[in-house]
C-alpha cells in the first residue's frame, strides 16, 4: 500500500540548533497517528513542515504520492489543518469565515453554505452562525476553527492539539469524528499532551524527543516495555523518570 | 462598498491572471480583508468606538468622508499661498505627510498581521496570489483614502486651469502615492534589518508618537509660522535645497506638463524626476522591497518573542525595585508600584496615549506664553524672566500625572487582573496608592526634575518655594484623580468599560482643579508678598496632601468600580 505521508530523512535548523533530526517514517491510509512529545521536542516543526508552513527543510516529504518541494498546492488542497492557536479573522461570523476557507479550496458557495450549517449545528453554533467572533469563548472559535479545517473534505487531517477549549460533550464528539473518518480512509496526524485521549484514539503512536523518534507502535507494543500507561511511557522513553522526586522537590520548598 | 470595489479590482482578472495569481482566491482573499478592515476600529478612536459597545462597520465610508475634509481643508490652505507651483508643492507636501501618517499608524498593523502565517498560507493558495492580494490590499485601502482627498483639488485645478489642468493634478496625486508607498516600504525594511518585528511594532508606535505630537505642534504654531512667513508671498523655486523634496518634482511636473515650451532645465529636470521617479520606486517595491518585507513577515509566529532585559544576577536591585523599596509601605503597596511601572513601559496603548502629553504640555506652555504681551525687540527667555508664567508650566505639568492616572486602568490583557480579586488582598487601596506612586516616580517627577531645571535657569532661585509647593499641590490633585478615575485595579478593564453618568463632570473637574489651584497660587504670588506666606501655603498643602492620601489608601472593595 503507498503511504499517505512518506517523510525520509527530515531535518530542520534554526539559527544553529537542529531541531529535527533525520526523521524518517511512513504513515498509511486510515491511520490515525498519535505525534506526542515533550515540549520543544520537534512536534509543531514537524507539522508546519507538513502543512506547508515552514518551506525550508532536509530531507523528503511526499504526501499522496506527490513531492512537498514541487507539488505543494496539491497537497495543501489535501490537507485539513487545525492549529493549536486559535488563529481567526474573528471579526467575521463563522458563516462568513465559514465561505471564506471554502472559497478557497474552490468550492461552491452553496456546497460550502449547506455543509457549514449542518457541521456548525453538530457543534450548537446554528444560532450563533450569524454573529462576530469576537464575542465568542475560547471553545466556540476552536469548534469553528476544527470545521473550517474539514469543510473540505481532505483526505489528510493535521491537528494539533483540536480539543483544547471544549467542553465534554464537544470532545466526545471530536473523538468520534475522528474514528468515523478514519474509518472512511482518511489519514489523521494528531499532535497532542493529552495522553489519555491519545491512547484511546491512536492506531499508532510516534514519541519524538529532541528531533528524534524515540518510540513508533501501537500502543500495545509501546506498553511492553515501558509501561502499562501512555503517561509511564512517555516519562520512562523521555527520561523524566523521577517525576515523584520533582513533585516532593517541588511542594519541600515550602519548608523554611 | 466593497462589493463594486471587488467588481473594478476583477475586471483585470486576465491581468492577475497573467500575472500567476488565481483569481477567484484574489477576490475572496481581498474580500475577507476588506470586510475585516470596514469592521476594524480607527487608531485614535478605537477607546471610543469599543466603549459603544457597538460593532464598528463602514469604516471605509468614515475613511472616505475624512479624506474628502483633509483634501478640501488642504486646497484651501494651499490656494492662498505665492504661485501656483508653489500652492502644488505645498499641498503635495500636506498630501503625503498625511497619507503617511494614515498607513503607519492604521495600517501598519495590518501588514505585519501574522494571522495570514496560520490562516491561508496552510491553504492551497499560491505565492503569486498572496502577494498580489496584499498588495492590492494596500492600493484599494491607499484609493479609499487618496481618490477623495484630490477629489476637491481636482475640482479647483479644473475651475483654474481647466480641465487638463485637473487631469494632470489627478495624475500628480497618484503618483505622490507611488512615493509614499516606497518611502514607508524603504523606512520598514531599513528598521527590520535591526531589529524584530516585536520591535518593529514599538518603533511604529513610536513614530506615531512623534507625528502625533508634529501634528500638535504644527496645529497651534502652524498659523503663527505662516504669518511669520508672509506664505502668500512665498516662492519655493529657486531655493535649491528644497529640490530633493518629491513635491517640488510633481509641482514641476505638472507646470512643465502644462506649459512644455520655454520651461526652465530645473524645472525639466524636477519634471522629470517627478514622472520617472515614482514608477521607479513603485518597481523597487514590487521587485525587492515587498517580497523582503513578506520574508521577513513569514518569521512571525516563533522565535521573536519581546525578551526582557536581563536583570543583573549579582544581586543588585533595577531600579523600580529601588524606587518601590523608598516609596512604598508595605508589600500590597509595592505591588501596586511595580506592576503599574512594569506594565506602563510594556504596553503599547499605554504608551500611545500618554507619553505624546509630555510633548502637548511643552507646545501648550509656548503656546499660551507666546500669545502674552511681549515687549518689541526683546529675547524670549528675557521676556520670560519678567513673567509668572513658571506658574503656568508648574500645573501644565500636572497632566503628565493626570494623562498616566487616567489611563492606568485600561489593558487588551484585563481579564489578567483575576489574580487580585482571587487574592488575600484586605484593602485594594493599597495598591492603587502603589500604582499612583509609580506614576508619579516614574513619569511625573523626571518630567517635572526638567521643568524645575528650566525654571531655574530662567528665574533663578527664588522659584524654588514655588516648585515646592507646585510639587505638593500636584500630589494631592493627583491622588484625587486616582479617586475619580483609579477605581479599578491597574490594567484591570477593558477598553470597552462604559463611562457611566457624570463623565463631563469629571472631565470638567480634571481641567479645572489644576487651573484652579494654578490660579490660586499666581494670586498668592501677586497679592501676598510676606516671605512667609508661600510656606504657610506649603505647609496647608503638605496637610491637605496627607488628609487625601490616607483616605485613598483606605479604598476597600465595595468602594472600587467592577465591570
Amino acid at each position: 500500500m503507498t503511504p499517505a505521508i512518506s517523510i525520509s530523512h527530515l531535518s530542520k535548523t534554526y539559527g544553529g540548533n537542529l531541531v529535527l533530526k533525520d526523521i524518517s517514517l511512513d504513515i498509511y491510509p486510515g491511520q490515525i497517528i498519535g505525534y506526542i512529545g515533550p515540549n520543544g521536542a520537534g512536534k509543531s516543526t514537524t507539522v508546519k513542515i507538513l502543512t506547508g508552513l515552514i518551506t525550508d527543510f532536509g530531507g523528503e516529504v511526499t504526501i499522496g504520492g506527490k513531492d512537498l518541494r514541487k507539488e505543494s498546492l496539491d497537497i495543501k488542497r489535501m490537507i485539513g489543518y487545525i492549529p493549536e492557536n486559535a488563529e481567526l479573522y474573528d471579526v467575521l461570523t463563522p458563516m462568513e469565515y465559514l465561505m471564506f476557507v471554502g472559497r478557497l479550496y474552490d468550492m461552491e458557495a452553496s456546497v460550502i453554505r449547506e455543509r457549514a450549517e449542518t457541521m456548525l449545528s453538530v457543534f450548537d453554533l446554528s444560532g450563533d452562525r450569524d454573529q462576530r467572533m469576537d464575542t465568542f469563548s475560547k471553545g466556540m472559535k476552536q469548534k469553528v476553527l476544527i470545521t473550517s479545517g474539514l469543510i473540505h473534505n481532505p483526505s489528510l487531517i493535521i491537528l494539533d492539539e483540536p480539543l483544547s477549549g471544549l467542553d465534554a460533550n464537544a470532545v466526545i464528539v471530536v473523538k468520534e469524528i475522528m474514528g468515523r473518518l478514519s474509518r472512511e480512509g482518511k489519514t489523521i496526524f494528531y499532535c497532542s499532551h493529552m495522553m489519555d485521549v491519545v491512547e484511546k484514539v491512536s492506531d499508532r503512536i510516534i514519541l519524538i524527543d529532541h528531533g528524534t523518534i524515540i518510540a513508533n507502535g501501537t500502543f500495545e507494543e509501546l506498553k511492553q516495555n515501558s509501561g502499562d500507561s501512555l503517561e509511564k511511557i512517555f516519562a520512562h522513553l523521555t527520561g523524566d523518570a523521577d517525576l515523584e522526586g520533582a513533585a516532593d522537590k517541588f511542594v519541600d520548598a515550602f519548608e523554611p | 462598498m466593497h462589493n463594486w470595489i471587488l467588481r473594478l479590482v476583477m475586471a483585470f482578472s486576465f491581468l492577475w491572471r497573467r500575472l500567476g495569481a488565481d483569481p477567484g482566491q484574489l477576490q475572496t482573499i481581498l474580500w475577507a480583508k476588506l470586510t475585516i478592515d470596514d469592521r476594524r476600529p480607527t487608531v485614535g478612536f478605537a477607546q471610543r468606538q469599543r466603549a459603544s459597545n457597538k460593532p464598528v462597520k463602514n469604516r471605509g465610508i468614515a475613511t472616505i468622508v475624512t479624506s474628502l475634509l483633509m483634501g478640501a481643508v488642504y486646497i484651501l490652505i494651499c490656494s492662498k499661498l505665492g504661485d501656483t507651483f508653489t500652492s502644488l508643492a505645498m499641498y503635495f507636501l500636506l498630501f503625503m505627510v498625511l497619507l503617511s501618517l494614515t498607513l503607519i499608524s492604521d495600517f501598519t498593523y495590518v501588514l505585519i498581521d501574522s494571522k495570514d502565517n496560520f490562516i491561508i498560507l496552510p491553504r492551497p493558495v499560491n505565492a503569486q496570489t498572496i502577494l498580489l492580494s496584499r498588495l492590492l490590499h494596500i492600493f484599494i485601502h491607499l484609493g479609499k483614502i487618496v481618490v477623495p482627498m484630490s477629489f476637491p483639488g481636482f475640482i479647483y485645478f479644473w475651475v483654474i486651469t481647466g480641465f487638463y489642468g485637473a487631469v494632470l493634478f489627478g495624475v500628480a496625486a497618484l503618483l505622490a502615492t507611488l512615493i509614499c508607498i516606497f518611502l514607508i516600504n524603504a523606512v520598514y525594511l531599513v528598521i527590520l534589518r535591526f531589529t524584530t518585528i516585536e520591535r518593529f511594532k514599538d518603533a511604529i508606535g513610536s513614530i506615531q508618537i512623534v507625528f502625533s505630537v508634529l501634528i500638535f505642534i504644527l496645529y497651534y504654531f502652524g498659523p503663527r509660522m505662516a504669518r511669520q512667513m508672509n506664505l502668500s508671498e512665498a516662492v519655493l523655486l529657486g531655493h535649491r535645497y528644497t529640490y530633493v523634496a518629491p513635491p517640488m518634482w510633481l509641482a514641476a511636473l505638472w507646470e512643465v506638463a502644462r506649459h512644455p515650451q520655454g520651461q526652465s532645465l530645473t524645472l525639466l529636470c524636477l519634471g522629470a524626476a517627478g514622472l520617472f521617479l515614482p514608477p521607479l520606486c513603485i518597481w523597487a517595491v514590487v521587485r525587492f522591497l515587498a517580497p523582503q518585507f513578506d520574508r521577513k513577515l513569514g518569521g512571525l509566529g516563533g522565535g521573536s518573542a519581546k525578551k526582557v532585559r536581563k536583570k543583573s544576577s549579582e544581586g543588585r536591585k533595577p531600579l523600580y525595585q529601588v524606587m518601590s523599596g523608598l516609596l512604598t509601605r508595605g508589600n500590597a503597596q509595592a505591588t501596586g508600584f511595580e506592576v503599574a511601572w512594569l506594565l506602563s513601559g510594556r504596553s503599547r496603548d499605554f504608551k500611545l496615549k500618554v507619553y505624546p502629553s509630555f510633548a502637548y504640555i511643552i507646545v501648550y506652555f509656548f503656546y499660551f506664553s507666546l500669545n502674552m504681551n511681549k515687549v518689541r525687540g526683546q529675547s524670549y527667555l528675557g521676556y520670560l524672566a519678567g513673567t509668572r508664567s513658571y506658574i503656568l508650566l508648574i500645573y501644565l505639568s500636572s497632566f503628565a500625572l493626570i494623562t498616566s492616572i487616567t489611563y492606568l486602568v485600561y489593558s487588551d490583557k484585563y481579564k489578567a487582573a483575576w489574580v487580585y480579586y482571587a487574592s488575600p488582598l484586605k484593602v485594594p487601596g493599597e495598591v492603587l496608592m502603589g500604582a499612583v506612586k509609580a506614576m508619579m516616580a516614574k513619569f511625573f517627577l523626571p518630567f517635572y526634575g526638567v521643568v524645575m531645571v528650566f525654571s531655574l535657569i530662567v528665574w533663578g532661585p527664588s522659584v524654588l518655594p514655588d516648585m515646592l509647593l507646585g510639587l505638593i499641590n500636584v500630589t494631592w490633585f493627583g491622588v484625587l484623580m486616582g479617586f475619580i478615575y483609579l477605581r479599578r485595579l491597574p490594567f484591570s478593564a477593558p477598553f470597552n468599560v462604559q463611562a457611566g453618568s457624570g463623565r463631563f463632570l469629571k472631565n470638567l473637574f480634571i481641567l479645572g482643579v489644576p487651573g484652579l489651584t494654578g490660579l490660586a497660587h499666581y494670586l498668592l504670588r501677586k497679592y501676598m508678598t510676606a516671605p512667609y506666606a508661600l510656606w504657610i501655603f506649603i505647609v496647608l498643602a503638605l496637610g491637605l496632601a496627607w488628609l487625601i492620601y490616607g483616605r485613598y489608601k483606605e479604598l476597600s472593595w465595595t468602594e472600587l468600580d467592577y465591570i
